[in-house]
């Protein structure tokens, strides 16, 4: 194991072995610096690795004027992103089913967000400030090889800001239309040894203004967060990160017909992360991380309706009042090992084994308790067998809870054209075990405090139930990608082109629905086309990054597994910085209509100006942001509609 | 103490006598030696730690790094020369009869490896420092440099490394000065972490960075600084005058292969790197 001296400060030398022609480095002092970046913590150069990759990094985020998360998903090419509600947002690469995001698998610092208990990933409870994000990989393309069964369509991996890079103190405050009104304070320093970033956010809007009556919305977003991030090394080589994060928040939601009172969540989320990281050598490292979230949901209202719909037809009263409740507490934990070991110039291996548990309670969705593990080893070799040619081969085995196995095997094939310009093959098959809500569920509400009060009729069952299928298989996916990934680094060029014939099989395409719920492995889908992503950065001012995606859909069932695929999409943000400290950033979306949808088109322009100054070794930064709808359609669902087609939003921040 | 004495046979009376001053006794620095007495037209007498004593001195002084410096002041000999000296710790030491060959690379060629490494093509680089010198010395290379726009920050120790990493986050690369208080054992694992996650290369300043992480460095080597040293001297044997301090004028080229590829730079070899610099320089 390495072991590194202290390095005294002036030149004192340290005795060196005879050496006929010594270096520098072995006759100066110099040589007791540790070796930090070694083969085993080094990344996978981007030309080598077996799927699509974009990025987005901070000088993006901040250019976007992006102030949710999941629109940040709108410059990668062939991904999707419709909100439900102002603050419900649906991401998906390559769309498919637009009415959850579960077959995209997202990782904040490597923990998974996915909540299995309603087989979605809930950005809106995701305790975690876009101001924190470093940046964030999107794999394009199913990896269930690498990051388990949900990284089905892809995976969307967030990197949170290490405290070392964070700001000693971090303010800022903005406001905007629709009542929107954020409060950020962030501060970063040193505790025992290693270095902590703690930041708290209040956030709050008022979501779409109409529906398409032009009757008011109710989807407000009320939220306050907390996350926590730290880092430390308890030795040269063993390095700990403790993560955690709470949220609270209610949002609210329109009434139907039936409700009385207003159908709001109240919610709370927290989250605990410990990772350790240890090498071996320079050539061997291993980390062991364990996460453990919860998520209580508290959404309880009052309805009016016929007692027979709740099983008391010998009910008095034409119309009785009823207490429901769509409460629901998720838990998860996992448990994740991993070894990296680089056996020689030529070969490099990653394996390892993740174990996940969830359990989620629900009178309403699961009539009680119900969960779920599921255990999964996976393993990846890279091979160079020359400077031109670099293999990957990878695969996942996993056992889910209904005792079903599944191997996903993954393969590619890089040619370096020369050391900056690649073409790749890729290969790959991917499974997405049915989630507990699709196998599990019992569900149906429960009257209570059925008024006017008669003796024992006080509760009763909604006639409407919906069942889970616990016969229903994993869905699947074969996927054949051929690529090029060119890095034109004198022209501060990245291009990226990808060709794509992708077939989907067992797919579950039905909508979560209480009236329409059948779960089944009845749909298949066939996915053709091609997307290309530039980022140009020709000078340090300059940042450009353009995607376009064409994707042809053929499917057994095209209102459920074409309805978030739209044949073209696009978007482009441009940005440049002027010498007196403003910088002048202008990004456009564009998404075609889907075919199976009407008047969907989402075309969007944003234009952020931004003016930043020091004053007291503090930089300031005013910014406004004007994003303007080209059209007037809804967005996504058909009750997501804005006022106006401006939109604004003025902030200032702090940074000491 | 006297360790050695070398010539091309035995000590002649005639040639000028250089007294070379060793902070330890090792086979390395006796290599160094060995090189700096090669077929010297000037005797070599080698002492550890200190000063011989007045009766028994020679012409010229030689002092091995900044531990020796002290040792430049108020000693008798006819000129005074550091070698592997650091630029500010050798300012405080400096007087009419004494140069120096510093350690360390002028910040100039090492932004010339950096040109070499983007071919030309425009780039941010992140200079911290805690001495003005380096700030001075930034400036004066700044107009060979069209290419390329320069984030800069004076800091003290208690922020440093918060604004090393703010630096790294600004711009493409990250320039290190020689400066052993901003860049050490301790704090170069922060500081390559931080390169790697941001993609932004560390360049310099010596080659035990380039093997801790740092993706390339500028390095003057053993037989660099002989030859330096023995150009010094000769010069002062034919002139009876020293030459201004300066760094060695010879330099290889270290390249950190893995780094690089991480951070998804393909670089050409280090003699190759090496001859883009030195004809851009001609140019």
């Amino acid at each position: 194991m390495r072991k590194t001296k202290p390095i005294v400060s002036s030149s004192t030398l340290v005795i060196s072995l005879a050496l006929c022609a010594p270096t520098q480095a072995e006759l100066w002092q110099d040589d007791a610096l540790p070796v930090v970046l070694t083969p085993a913590r080094l990344k996978q150069s981007r030309h080598n690795v077996p799927a699509s990759v974009s990025i987005i990094d901070r000088h993006m985020i901040a250019a976007s004027g992006i102030r949710r998360i999941p629109e940040l998903f709108r410059l990668i090419p062939g991904t999707f992103v419709g909100a439900r509600d102002g603050w419900n947002h649906v991401v998906s690469y390559h769309g498919t089913n637009y009415r959850d995001s579960r077959r995209m698998q997202v990782l904040i610092d490597g923990r998974s967000v996915y909540q299995a208990g309603l087989a979605t990933v809930d950005w809106n409870d995701i305790p975690l400030a876009i101001e924190d994000i470093q940046r964030i990989e999107i794999v394009r393309g199913p990896s269930t090889a690498s990051y388990g069964a949900n990284a089905f369509l892809g995976v969307i991996n967030i990197i949170t800001r290490h405290p070392d890079d964070s700001d000693r103190l971090y303010v800022k405050a903005q406001q905007g239309s629709g009542s929107t009104e954020d409060y950020l304070l962030s501060h970063a320093g040193d505790f025992e040894g290693g270095k902590y970033r703690i930041t708290a956010v209040s956030r709050r809007d008022e979501g779409f203004d109409h529906d398409r009556n032009g009757a008011d919305r109710r989807d407000s977003d009320n939220s306050e967060l907390f996350n926590l991030r730290y880092e430390r090394f308890l030795t040269d080589d063993v390095g700990l990160n403790i993560s955690a994060g709470y949220k609270q928040g209610e949002t609210t939601d329109d009434f139907a017909d039936i409700d009385v009172t207003a159908p709001d969540d109240y919610v709370k989320d927290y989250f605990f992360t410990t990772k350790l990281a240890w090498e071996y050598s320079s050539e061997h490292s291993q980390q062991l991380r364990v996460d453990y979230s919860r998520q209580v949901q508290r959404r309880r209202w009052t309805a009016q309706l016929p007692p027979a719909f709740v099983n008391q037809p010998e009910h008095s009263s034409p119309l009785v009042l009823v207490d429901a409740n769509e409460d629901i507490t998720q838990f998860s934990y996992d448990v994740e090992f991993q070894d990296t070991l680089v056996w020689n110039h030529a070969l490099s291996t990653v394996s390892g084994f993740h174990i996940r548990n969830n359990r989620v309670h629900s009178e309403t969705y699961y009539n009680g308790t119900v969960s779920s593990e599921s255990y999964q080893l996976f393993a990846n070799a890279e091979y160079a067998a020359s400077d031109r040619i670099t293999a990957n081969i990878g695969a996942s085995w996993e056992r889910d809870d209904n005792e079903q196995n599944h191997l996903s095997p993954r393969a590619s094939l890089h040619f370096h054209i020369t050391p900056r310009h690649s073409l790749r093959a890729v290969y790959s098959e991917a499974v997405r075990s049915p989630d507990l809500f699709e196998t599990s569920a019992d569900w149906t509400y429960t009257a209570r405090n059925i008024r006017p009060r008669e003796e024992g009729k006080e509760t009763g069952k909604f006639i409407l139930h919906a069942s889970g299928n616990p016969n229903l298989k994993a869905e699947n996916i074969q996927s054949r990608e051929a690529g090029y990934y060119g890095n034109f680094i004198e022209l501060g060029l990245q291009w990226d082109v990808k060709i794509f014939n992708d077939k989907f099989t067992r797919l579950i395409s039905d909508p979560v629905s209480l009236e329409r719920f059948n779960p089944k492995n009845g749909d298949w889908l066939k996915q053709r086309g091609v997307e290309t992503e530039i980022d140009f950065r020709p000078s340090p001012q300059w940042l450009v990054h353009a995607s376009y995606s064409y994707i042809n859909s053929d499917t057994s069932s095209p209102h459920t597994e074409a309805s978030f695929t739209s044949k073209n999409a696009a978007s482009a943000l441009i940005s440049y910085e002027f010498g007196n400290n403003i910088q002048i950033s202008y990004s456009r979306y564009y998404t075609e209509n889907t075919e199976t949808r009407n008047r969907n088109t989402f075309s969007r322009s944003d234009t952020r100006i931004a003016k930043q100054f020091t004053f007291a070794k503090t930089d300031i930064e005013l910014a406004y942001v004007w994003y303007y709808r080209h059209d007037n359609n809804s967005e996504l669902l058909s009750d997501n509609f804005y006022n106006d087609a401006s939109r604004h939003l003025v902030s200032l921040s702090l940074r000491y | 103490m006297l360790l050695s004495t070398f010539s091309n046979a035995t000590a002649d009376d005639s040639k000028v006598t250089v007294d070379i001053v060793l902070p330890t006794k090792n086979s390395a620095l006796t290599t160094l030696v060995k090189k700096i007495s090669n077929k010297a037209e000037f005797n070599v007498r080698e002492y550890e730690n200190s000063l011989p004593e007045p009766s028994q001195r020679g012409d010229i002084l030689v002092v091995v790094s900044d531990h020796l410096l002290p040792l430049l002041d108020n000693n008798n000999y006819r000129a005074s020369i550091a070698l592997y000296a650091d630029v500010i710790a050798y300012r405080k030491h400096h007087n009419a009869k004494s140069s120096a060959i510093f350690s360390g690379q002028p910040l100039r060629r090492q932004l010339e490896l950096i040109n070499a490494l983007v071919k030309g093509s425009a780039a941010r680089i992140g200079v911290v420092f805690m001495d003005n010198y380096y700030q001075e010395e930034l400036e004066k290379s700044k107009s060979n440099f069209q290419n390329f726009d320069f984030i800069t920050a004076k800091v003290d120790l208690h922020n440093a490394q918060r604004q090393i990493n703010k630096a790294i986050q600004d711009s493409h690369f990250l320039l290190a000065t020689p400066e052993r208080e901003l860049y050490n054992a301790q704090s170069i694992r922060g500081i390559l972490l931080a390169s790697l996650r941001h993609r932004s290369p560390l360049i310099g300043p010596s080659e035990s960075f380039v093997t801790a992480g740092a993706v390339a460095s500028v390095v003057s080597q053993t037989e660099h600084y002989a030859t330096a040293l023995r150009d010094m001297i000769h010069t002062y044997i034919g002139t009876d005058t020293l030459s201004a301090p300066h760094y060695p004028q010879e330099f290889d080229v270290k390249v950190n292969y893995n780094v690089a590829e991480s951070l998804g730079l393909n670089l050409p070899g280090e003699e190759a790197l090496k001859k883009f610099m030195l004809r851009e320089k001609n140019d």
